[in-house]
């Protein structure tokens, strides 16, 4: 992992972020410090109601910290107003949701302008945001509205949306919540290219462990807090290929069966990858892991109440 | 963002809405139609009112007999002896009495037999009411003193009884089977004057001529009196004076109402006008509040597409758009919303005023409606004004939203 300035791309200490509802003070999340290099690659993980899409949520500066300190790329962000924070987000930030946000009515290639619409640096827009539309695999597509596309299509389109101003850092609320095995597989590997030829930073929101066993370093919250051993990380073989196995395990069901409230999706997936080794099999054990829930993926839309077993990944 | 990407966005997304952007804008739209149709008409009716009133002149006062404003039991008669005592009042300059007979049967041999309008004059007439000779020239108290069979006539006239090329001075015109020597023609004048007859389809005799050989059971009276108001003196000293002689000459009794009418064509302009502002006054208002309501419509809609649009504004802002980027984007729609319904609305009121037009073009009132590009370049920006006015509401609850909610709304 690269350093610059020998600072952390990110680097926090003691956040809190609290919501106070009525008389119930809502710790969403409590105590927060961590660090993440220059070309990292991350994944947030808990179970439901945790507060990973709230620490995500500060981390991309889009909402402030009740309480303690955020420095992104060497610089305090944690007082900034809204409109610092706004640029914050234009130059150093680049988001991909789970569900795709893209505008319906404009082409994929106006759906990438769009940062640079609010950007300073407007010089060869078009040609930036062609070249990003070319690097995710779309660049017969550019003229296309999302609805001429596939989910997977779409999503690519938000990463070259979220490439298009040249961030130091993607972050992925459960990208792959909204698409079936396959895409979520495509895109997983763009993500993982980005990291590996690009050295973008990645934070990536899932509560799937086969997708969170395959990523160097899982940061685990659990109540708002980061779990006791939370930091998972497998940095060794994180660049050298394996075999992928799977296998069942009471646990992996239980994670598996958890509902991420926050974001309305299921996953009934009862088959989960058991830890990796080796970088070059990330994919392929993702792509095996897919291709497996592929065939009992229940596509709930209804958020469920959070379901039993949480922090089983917490405690790994 | 630039203003030319906004206008794009804000057209892109109402045209993504067409009836619902289209009803929105009716408000506007009928609010701008009246104010354009108002002023065009209003403007176009009061060019052509006091165009005819500097024609006849607007220190002119008339004095015809009976009252038109109270009923009298004896209409009165005007008399040349009430014409004379009036030129002799001190704030009067001249007086132009006459005497006229309808449907008097004109002939010349060798053409069809007419009833028109004949009018006994003095020498006075042409210049009171400022009229010009096409050819020839006018009476003279010569004329007045001799009871000369000569006649000047308006150039409808002299066009029905004389080919063109043929000149009619010199010719003989029959009035009432008696032959008049024309000495006279005057210029077109053009569309009729207010209420009576042209001057074109005029025929004018000596006031003695007209008595002696035409009129002859009226002898002495008179249908009206032009008074000029002497510089120096305004038009309602001159009323004032006219009308207290009047009624010291007819002996009529204090508390007791004319008879006879003094009117002020100055007072008739003045009270047209007020007519006509209290009409554009009332009309205006109309205006005002259907554009009030247009406006509110809008400021509804906008909220309703914040609203629908709640995810839109939390990628934007995700993007890194700032409160502002937003807040000018929906201005820029809501502005562009109304400034169409202002556009569409000033056609339609141009084509209203034009039909107006030419329905009062049937009924004999000739109106051309005033296309004045000031009006609608102000009623255009003040469309856009409205636009904006009410889109700032709406478009600063679409700045506020935090972007955080705001993503998570569905
Ligand atoms: N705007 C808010 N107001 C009150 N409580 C909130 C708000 N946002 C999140 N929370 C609470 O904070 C906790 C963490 O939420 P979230 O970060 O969305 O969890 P996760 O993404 O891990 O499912 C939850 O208990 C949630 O109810
Ligand atoms: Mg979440």
């Amino acid at each position: 992992m690269s350093e610059k300035n020998g600072k952390n791309v990110i680097h926090t200490e003691h956040l809190k972020k609290y919501y106070v509802m009525g008389d119930i003070e809502v710790r969403a999340l409590h105590d927060i410090s961590l660090d993440v290099n220059y070309g990292e690659f991350a994944a947030i993980m808990g179970p439901s109601g945790s507060g990973k899409s709230t620490l995500m949520n500060i981390l991309g500066c889009l909402d402030r910290p009740t309480d303690g300190l955020y420095m992104l790329d060497g610089t305090d962000v944690s007082e900034m107003d809204d409109s610092q924070l706004a640029e914050v987000r234009n130059q150093k930030i680049g988001f991909v949701f789970q569900s795709f946000n893209l505008l319906p009515r404009s082409s994929a290639l106006n759906n990438v302008l769009m940062p640079l619409l609010y950007s300073k640096n407007k010089a060869n827009a078009k040609e930036r945001a062609e070249a990003v539309l070319e690097m995710v695999g779309l660049g017969s597509r550019m003229k296309h509205k999302p609805k001429e596309l596939s989910g997977g299509q779409q999503q690519r389109v938000a990463v070259a949306r979220a490439l298009v101003n040249d961030p130091e850092i993607i972050m992925a609320d459960e990208p792959t919540g909204n698409l079936d095995s396959k895409s979520g597989r495509e895109i997983m590997e763009l993500l993982i290219k980005l990291n590996q030829e690009q050295g973008k930073t990645i934070i990536i929101v899932t509560h799937d462990p086969r997708i969170g066993n395959q990523i160097p370093r899982v940061i685990n919250v659990f109540d708002g807090m980061l779990a006791v051993n939370g930091e998972n990380t497998i940095h060794t073989g994180w660049s050298m290929p394996g075999n992928a196995s799977e296998n069942k395990n009471e646990a992996g069901s239980d994670s598996a069966l958890e509902t991420e409230s926050a974001d309305g999706t299921s996953n009934g997936n009862d088959d989960v990858a058991s830890e990796r080794d080796g970088l070059g099999g990330a994919a392929d054990a993702l792509a095996a892991a897919f291709k497996n829930g592929a065939a009992n993926n229940g596509k709930e839309e209804k958020p469920t109440e959070e379901s039993s077993s949480t922090g089983k990944e917490a405690g790994e | 963002m630039n203003i030319t990407t906004l206008m794009r966005e804000a057209i892109s997304n109402l045209l993504s809405n067409k009836v619902r952007s289209l009803l929105t804008m009716l408000g506007i739209f009928i609010g701008v139609g009246a104010v354009i149709a108002m002023m065009s008409v209003g403007l176009g009716a009061k060019d052509s009112i006091s165009s005819q009133m500097s024609q006849l002149g607007a220190d002119s006062l008339y004095v015809y007999p009976g009252n038109f404003s109270e009923s009298v039991r004896n209409i009165g008669t005007v008399t040349t002896e009430d014409a004379a005592a009036l030129a002799e009042l001190k704030s009067i300059d001249s007086i132009s009495p006459t005497i006229s007979g309808q449907q008097v049967s004109i002939s010349r041999a060798g053409k069809k037999t007419s009833s028109l309008n004949v009018t006994g004059v003095t020498p006075t007439f042409q210049a009171i009411e400022n009229y010009t000779m096409a050819s020839g020239r006018f009476f003279t108290q010569d004329d007045l003193d001799r009871n000369d069979l000569v006649t000047v006539i308006g150039s409808e006239v002299g066009a029905l009884f004389f080919e063109t090329g043929e000149n009619p001075i010199g010719q003989t015109l029959r009035i009432n089977g008696q032959p008049y020597e024309i000495i006279g023609v005057f210029t077109k004048k053009g569309a009729g004057g207010m209420g009576g007859t042209s001057v074109d389809q005029g025929i004018y005799l000596p006031l003695t001529t007209a008595y002696n050989r035409l009129f002859t059971r009226l002898k002495g009276t008179l249908n009206q009196i032009v008074l000029k108001t002497k510089s120096g003196y305004t038009s309602q000293q001159a009323v004032d004076d006219a009308k207290a002689l009047m009624r010291e000459r007819h002996n009529i009794l204090e508390g007791k109402p004319d008879d006879f009418s003094v009117v002020n064509l100055q007072e008739m302009v003045t009270a047209m006008n007020s007519v006509m502002s209290t009409f554009v006054l009332f009309l205006g208002g109309v205006a005002g509040i259907s554009l009030l309501v247009g406006g509110i419509g809008i400021m509804n809609i906008m909220l309703v597409t914040v609203t629908e649009r709640t995810r839109e504004i939390g990628l934007r802002k995700a993007l890194g758009a700032k409160n502002r980027d937003i807040q000018v984007q929906f201005l820029v729609e809501s502005s562009v919303l109304s400034m169409l319904g202002g556009i569409l609305g000033i056609i339609f009121g141009y084509l209203l005023a034009f039909g107006i037009a030419a329905l009062a073009s049937n009924a004999g009132t000739k109106i051309v409606p005033a296309v004045n590009l000031l009006i609608i370049i102000g009623t255009t920006l003040f469309s856009i004004g409205i636009g904006l006015f009410f889109g700032i509401y709406p478009a600063s609850r679409a700045a506020k939203l935090d972007p955080v909610i705001a993503l998570r709304t569905e």
